[in-house]
């Protein structure tokens, strides 16, 4: 007797239950029907083919939002800057709209220092670049260098950058998806994107003159021109006191590598990883 | 020196202003600590060191736990600001005197570890830390935490001790000749937990505080105000005999919520309006939980659920913006 | 702009001798370190062997060089021409060769070009300008174009050109020109001095002000602690029949231009806008002595008294020194700068910019160099909202929540709670139990707006 009076209980809970859900289903099913917001399903296709990272690189507020840009062309089809090649095809194609495909770059950080290099003052206030940079003119001797801070560090979506053994914030080329984030990220304006195949690079930003820089930093170029001398295919060039070399000639001999007073011209990338092991190849 | 500068000096260069108050975090945190020492005494007076250990396995306990996270977490150590001390402490005195020292432990670690730490530690907590270990042993171990015993000092020492009821307990129950004298409630000799019996100490500390400007006093008089004006109107819920407003405030965990729990400054509004609202949240819920709870008392509840309504709270009751008529809501969306 | 509400336009006047001081909302209570400095007179120092005269002395564009490097300039040429409408005229402050235009570094932290002058062996070259003896009867088209010409800009920090704000806006009317007397940044004794040692000064140049600015009515508005300075006015004033004074409590910032206004003429200047708004216009008491000499003797601004104060001076003091003159001459003249690392303050401890030379030069707005013990070690702890903050805000802002909205940079959250009205006057930072640098994560909201 008390087992069935449990099974009744049971019964009708289970039968209350059941036809809430059914109930509450209908209420739902009614809600997306009236509140359905018409989306164009080309959308979600291009939704499907962005990352989803929502790192916000594109400048929208999510993959999503970049989609529906790309749809209603507020924004172009190669918008995600994550997106290469096939990708960008597929999502132009969807979108209906031609683009030139863009070769791949990644962020380079123009400055290799030492944790030693001379500074002007002691910074004392919110430890981050863009204050640091505003500070009586920045708290490194050298007025283009690397503050230090590591906003760009902060700012990567990615955790692309190392800090190396004197402090200095390096770009793994294997993990850089070239947002550009940290490009606008940093107050002096020294991370570059450049081809993810250009074999070598001037890691040093200084203008100022060779006197000028030899005393505010152990590793600035000084113009010297040994580079460009050393160069067989004429790939160098010193131009307002900083030697630059044109990806387009080199050929990564690494010639200008070895002869380089201060240590700054640097194997790039795959070159970098397999010249040195893994390590950034200083002494 | 005189006479010929060297040409090279260490210079300092930081963002104006360059003057300071002096006032730090663990100048503020270590004054609280100090003020709870008069309730801290009154609860040795009164339940003997039943109550120092229980006080002394909180305080430890705290700072291990908070020391250990600051290691896992590789964030500086930060038991040195006394923010740690404080809530061991304040939740010790929210512990009946006959616990064992392991569930204050066992709170104290809850407290650190999951209300604190577990947000981004000290200043991004949403709740009270020493109310949420109260909470969380008070569900945990229900009958122990219900359990008082009386004071050494009470007439009725040596009685059975499961007998002996809080004032508010006594009152819920109608039990009219365990009321103790409005005097004993003031100054602590009642049942209760450890460091909440004695409303004159903890008065005492809660001037100090009030006098160095740590408090504002908006929070307390807003609380122990409204809680004193709602149980005066308010008819008393069924069965229970009604206490004055006065022997409201002097019973149970309000003094010692009002003063320093309710006062805590990370989880509590931050303009002057906000206080008052959030005090006058605390005290019309606490009345609520007295008079029709399902227990007789309610303030570690009140302060937390008024916790959580705080972000609101800050929400609307920004200050007005000089040269402008806006009350300035915010965040104003574009 | 947003309505305000006003109070009924009426001049609250406490004349001489009340001793009843008046405030506005919000702000801090500071010891004032004035005892330091403000019974030192004022003490004239010999042109230096070098000026640096950087070409940013003013708000607004940096004059445009007119001399070459090479030129013999005499003290009081013009050296730098306006460029724009807000402006200024830079003169040479020493009589000596032009060496170099070049970049030196600037009190206001990173280096900027300046003009360097040779001051010559011998000779004392001084070219000034005809003094407007009857400035009474002159048009104040004529007069603002003296101050101009001068180089005259607003001396008390911000160093806006004086003329502009001596014209009132188009549709508006400056019923009052106030001195502001208030000096409420610890350490600085320059206004102090100024009342009691140019006392007739002070009081020519406001009705200079108040001529060119076609205003009725002058006010000087003093802290109380300057109670001998009063004095000493209210003497100078007894004959005046619209000029009035009017006692300050001594509460930082008193002298902000908006909380001046709202405690001597209780109104409220509206947010984004002007002290002309609300009728009135503000020039510093050192800014009237300047407008004073140009007008009455032809002087332009070359030289401007300096308070060197702080922890560590044998001799500091309030000394009058040539533009251009160097950190480290100052620092000298009271006494040298203390061993060890220094902590140097171009301004007041609550505005004033730290530096990191000694070669920075005087500029038009330097009111004092101070020297303080180091900072505390543990800084930009996390936010404890703790509130005070709010309390101390005389705008009637949110720091703590502008800070984190700066710091996370979201932009919408730091418009919405009004950044752009934050003055900067550091009191929210002062009482931050976080040792936060508020003030430095207010700027970088502002310039996230931009």
């Amino acid at each position: 007797m008390s087992a069935s009076a449990g099974y009744e209980l049971a019964i009708t809970a289970i039968l209350t239950l059941a036809g809430l859900g059914f109930l509450l289903s209908l209420v739902l099913l009614a809600g997306t029907k009236i509140f359905k917001v018409k989306t164009d399903p080309r959308v979600d296709r291009v939704l499907d083919l962005l990352p989803g990272s929502n790192c916000g690189a594109c400048g929208f507020g999510g993959c999503n939002e970049c989609a529906r840009a790309i749809i209603e062309e507020a924004a172009a089809p190669d918008v995600c800057p994550l997106c290469r090649g096939e990708a960008v095809d597929r999502i132009s194609k969807i979108a209906g709209r031609e683009v030139k495909d863009t070769s791949p770059a990644v962020a380079v950080v123009l400055c290799r220092s030492r944790a030693s290099a001379p500074r002007n003052f002691l910074y004392r206030g919110i430890p981050e670049c863009r204050a640091a940079a505003a500070a009586a003119g920045g708290e490194t001797a050298c007025r283009w260098g690397c503050l230090r801070y590591y906003d760009c560090v902060r700012s990567c979506p990615f955790d692309a950058f190392e800090i190396d053994s004197e402090g200095n914030p390096v770009v793994d080329p294997r993990r850089c998806r070239s947002c550009e984030i940290c490009v606008r990220a940093c107050p002096r304006g020294i991370i570059k994107m450049t081809p993810a195949d250009k074999p070598v690079e001037v890691l040093c930003s200084s203008r100022d003159p060779a006197k000028t820089t030899a005393r505010a930093c152990p590793t600035g170029c000084i113009a010297c021109g040994r580079c460009v001398k050393v160069c067989p295919r004429s790939a160098i060039e010193v131009k307002d006191n900083l030697a630059r070399i044109d990806p387009e000639l080199c050929d990564g001999c690494g010639r200008c590598v070895e002869v380089c007073p201060r240590k700054i011209i640097y194997l790039q990338g795959a070159r970098e990883a397999a010249a040195a092991g893994g390590g950034d190849g200083q002494k | 020196m005189k006479g010929s500068l060297p040409t090279k000096k260490k210079f300092t260069v930081s963002p104006a202003p360059h003057f300071f108050s002096g006032r730090t975090i663990p100048k503020v945190m270590w004054t609280v600590a100090a003020a709870l020492l008069p309730a801290l005494a009154a609860s040795v007076i009164f339940f003997g060191w039943r109550a120092v250990r229980l006080q002394a396995a909180a305080v430890a306990a705290a700072v291990v736990t908070e020391a250990v996270i600051s290691r896992l977490r590789r964030r500086p150590l930060t038991i040195g600001d006394g923010s740690a001390v404080v809530t061991g402490l304040l939740l010790a005195f929210n512990l009946p005197p006959d616990v064992p020292a392991w569930l204050a432990a066992a709170g104290a670690v809850f407290a650190i570890a999951v209300v604190k730490q577990a947000f981004g530690g000290l200043g991004f907590n949403i709740f009270n830390p020493a109310l949420g270990g109260r909470l969380f042993v008070a569900h945990s171990w229900l009958s122990r935490m219900t359990t008082f015993t009386p004071p050494l000092t009470a007439e009725t020492a040596g009685l059975d001790a499961m007998t002996y009821a809080t004032p508010l307990g006594a009152a819920r129950e109608a039990l009219v000749e365990r009321i103790p004298s409005l005097w004993n409630m003031f100054i602590g000799n009642t049942g209760g937990c450890i460091g909440e019996t004695s409303a004159l100490a903890i008065l005492l500390g809660g001037m100090v505080l009030l006098s160095m400007g740590y408090i504002s006093w908006r929070i307390p008089a807003a609380y122990l105000g409204s809680v004193a004006l709602l149980t005066w109107l308010l008819p008393v819920g069924e069965g229970a005999v009604a206490l004055s407003p006065l022997e409201h405030l002097f019973s149970g965990g309000l003094m010692l919520g009002a003063v320093f729990m309710a006062t805590d400054m990370v989880t509590t509004p931050v303009s002057g309006k906000g206080m008052l609202a959030f005090g006058l949240g605390c005290g019309t819920i606490t009345a609520v939980f007295r008079l029709y709870g399902g227990n007789p008392e309610g303030v570690s509840y009140s302060i937390l659920i008024m916790n959580a309504f705080t972000p609101l709270i800050d929400r609307f009751t920004r200050p007005r913006v000089f040269g402008t008529l806006k009350k300035g809501l915010w965040p104003r969306k574009a | 702009m947003s309505r305000v509400r006003l109070a009924p336009p009426f001049f609250v006047q406490i004349r001489s001798g009340s001793v009843k001081t008046r405030s506005f909302q919000g702000g801090i209570r500071i010891d004032d370190f004035k005892r330091f400095t403000e019974r030192k007179p004022i003490e004239t120092l010999p042109p230096p062997p070098k000026a640096y005269l950087p070409l940013k002395q003013n708000a607004g564009s940096p004059p445009r060089p007119v001399v070459e490097i090479g030129a013999e300039v005499s003290a009081g040429e013009v050296i730098a021409a306006p460029s724009g409408a807000v402006s200024s005229t830079l003169h040479a402050s020493v009589f000596g060769k032009v060496s170099a235009i070049a970049d030196h570094p600037h009190p206001s932290g990173a280096d900027s070009p300046a003009i360097v002058i040779e001051t010559a062996a011998a000779g004392n070259g001084f070219s000034g300008m005809e003094p407007m003896v009857d400035w009474e009867g002159a048009a104040p088209e004529d007069i603002r174009a003296r101050v101009l010409e001068a180089g005259i800009v607003g001396m008390g920090g911000a160093g806006f050109p004086a003329q502009v704000k001596l014209e009132p806006p188009p549709g508006k009317k400056i019923e009052t020109a106030v001195i502001n007397a208030a000096e409420c940044e610890p350490f600085l004794t320059v206004d102090h001095r100024l009342l009691l040692e140019e006392t007739e000064k002070v009081v020519a140049g406001l009705k200079i002000i108040m001529r060119a600015a076609g205003a009725a009515r002058g006010v000087v508005a003093v802290e109380s602690n300057k109670a001998d300075a009063l004095d000493r006015l209210e003497r100078a004033l007894e004959k005046e029949e619209n000029i009035f004074t009017v006692l300050l409590t001594v509460k930082y910032p008193q002298g902000a231009e908006k909380q001046l206004l709202k405690t001597v003429a209780d109104r409220e200047v509206p947010s984004g806008g002007l002290p002309a708004d609300v009728g009135c216009l503000v020039h510093n008491v050192h800014t009237a002595t300047a407008i004073a000499d140009a007008v009455l003797h032809g002087r332009p601004l070359i030289e401007r008294v300096v308070t060197v104060s702080g922890f560590g001076l044998d001799r500091p003091g309030n000394f009058r020194v040539r533009l251009g003159t160097p950190f480290s001459r100052l620092l000298e003249a009271a006494g040298g700068p203390p061993d060890g690392e220094l902590r140097l303050i171009a301004g007041g401890p609550m505005t004033g910019v730290a530096q990191r030379d000694l070669g920075t030069p005087v500029i038009k707005s330097t009111s004092g160099l101070v020297v303080l013990p180091p900072l505390p070690r543990a800084r930009n702890l996390p936010c404890l909202r703790c509130g005070k903050c709010l309390t101390v805000c005389p705008m009637g802002l949110v720091p703590c929540d502008l800070a984190r909205a700066a710091e996370k940079g979201r932009r919408e959250d730091f418009a919405g709670l009004s950044g752009a009205d934050c003055m900067e006057c550091g009191c929210c930072a002062y009482v931050c139990p976080a040792a936060r640098d508020l003030v430095q994560f207010i700027q970088l909201g502002k310039a996230l707006e931009e």
